[in-house]
């Protein structure tokens, strides 16, 4: 299955854009290669949002089926395999948030509150890619609670009064905070 | 609303792909983006610029039996078992042979069709806003003419259901064989006119694998798309498809 196996020394986002296409072939040896190599991280991004195993597990098997269904829509000219896998699962797990009341959602005690670190040092989690590096340098011009917010809004899935409930912080100031952090990144990112 | 200023739209982009937003808000641009391309390019960019951000998430281990769930729910495994071949209906239309139906599905491509995997992605995205039902009425079919459909899954010809309507009775839906649901899932039939922005329920399959809808709640006609899609149990909660398209099919006139 050539497809499904790298070039030595691609980055990993070629690897995962090779098996999506063979996804798109019918490949189903593909689906389960992605699913080792991504499952965990995967499940991992919808448990930071869900907060509960069950809800995580129906995330990420509902973001396998949709992969797989979908694998004929992702053009590997235009997208980034690493980002559409992530999206599929991330607006997957949001909904989920969405439809439950978050209240009924944090009633595992081992996932209390250790919320995602935004500080420099953690953020060197996302170097090891070229698009991580480049992120990471353009979250550091940021204010240090912009940056914040948006870290999360993103991993944790939190929402404009959530983040301002854990900021102790009027509603519209985490708006404005947002809004710049965003601005600012955008304009970093494409310079 | 969404802004016109393109510093501001890139900011609503932003904010819609990080989730924040409002679901009302949230809902608008989901209605906005076919007709909107730039806003969906926009969109795209952020989802590519901030992935990465996901790394903060440490990896967990998912539930040891989570790819045979998923491999389940591809491969078709049974939960929805097969009926009874026999209509006793009192409303159902005359049964279509299941030969004959495969012979009138033709080509249908309906896999293909861009509107199923913009109703996936609304389902993705859209969430529980309240959404109004728009589905366009046009004019019935000749009194006495009935219509067959097969659902198949994707990427396969295996019908999991047919569909026999007639126009002045109801809608039989039937099990051809085992079709996968989720324990804790339900499967929802949907019925959606060519164009329609959006599907409109039919209810949800019942376990043994066999219902008949009331088919007054809308017109039937020649290409009427049929959808059935993954729902937590009981059915959708928006009144639009939460979960992904699983099995789809058109209605063909057989009379």
């Amino acid at each position: 299955m050539r497809a499904a196996t790298a070039e030595p020394g691609a980055e990993p986002g070629d690897t995962l854009a090779a098996l999506i296409a063979a996804c798109s072939r019918s490949d189903q040896t593909a689906l389960r290669r992605l699913y080792d190599l991504e499952g965990g991280r995967l499940y991992g991004i919808a448990l930071r949002i869900v907060r509960r195993p069950a809800v995580a597990t129906d995330v990420v098997q509902d973001a396998f089926l949709q992969i797989w269904q979908k694998a004929a829509s992702f053009d590997p000219a235009k997208g980034n395999a690493e980002a559409w896998l992530v999206t599929i699962v991330r607006y997957r797990a949001l909904d989920a948030v969405r439809r439950n009341a978050r209240e009924v959602l944090t009633d595992d005690p081992t996932l209390g509150d250790d919320r995602i670190d935004a500080t420099p040092d953690a953020l060197s989690l996302l170097e090891g890619r070229r698009d991580g590096a480049r992120l990471r340098a353009c979250l550091e011009t940021l204010e240090e609670i912009n940056r914040r917010s948006i870290v999360l809004a993103f991993v944790d899935g939190l929402s404009h009064s959530e983040i301002a409930d854990r900021l102790a912080t009027p509603l519209g100031t985490v708006k404005a905070w947002i809004r710049r952090g965003l601005a600012s990144l955008k304009t970093c990112l494409e310079t | 609303m969404i802004p016109t200023d393109p510093a501001e739209r890139d900011a609503v982009a932003g904010e819609y792909v990080l989730g924040i937003l409002e679901a009302a808000e949230r809902a608008e641009i989901d209605r906005a983006l076919p007709g909107d391309p730039a806003l969906a390019a926009a969109i795209a960019a952020w989802e590519i610029h901030l992935a990465p951000l996901s790394r903060l998430a440490p990896p967990a281990a998912p539930p040891a039996d989570l790819w045979d769930r998923i491999q389940a729910l591809m491969k078709g495994a049974a939960s929805v078992s097969p009926a009874p071949a026999v209509s006793t209906a009192p409303t159902s239309p005359s049964p279509a042979s299941l030969a004959d139906a495969r012979a009138r599905r033709g080509a249908a491509g309906i896999w293909r069709n861009a509107a199923i995997w913009r109703w996936s992605t609304l389902a993705a995205t859209t969430g529980a806003a309240c959404l109004a039902l728009v589905v366009a009425l046009r004019p019935a079919a000749p009194v006495g003419a009935t219509f067959v459909a097969l659902l198949e899954p994707p990427q396969s010809a295996a019908p999991a259901f047919m569909v026999e309507a007639a126009d002045r009775g109801g809608v039989v839906l039937t099990a051809v064989r085992s079709a996968a649901v989720v324990t804790g899932r339900s499967l929802e039939l949907w019925g959606a006119v060519p164009g329609a922005a959006r599907p409109i329920s039919l209810g949800v399959i019942p376990a043994e694998g066999r219902f008949v809808v009331d088919a007054h709640t809308f017109v039937l006609e020649d290409g009427l798309m049929l959808l059935v899609s993954q729902e937590p149990t009981g059915g959708s909660p928006t009144g639009l498809p939460t979960g992904p398209v699983v099995y789809a099919g058109r209605l063909t006139k057989t009379r």
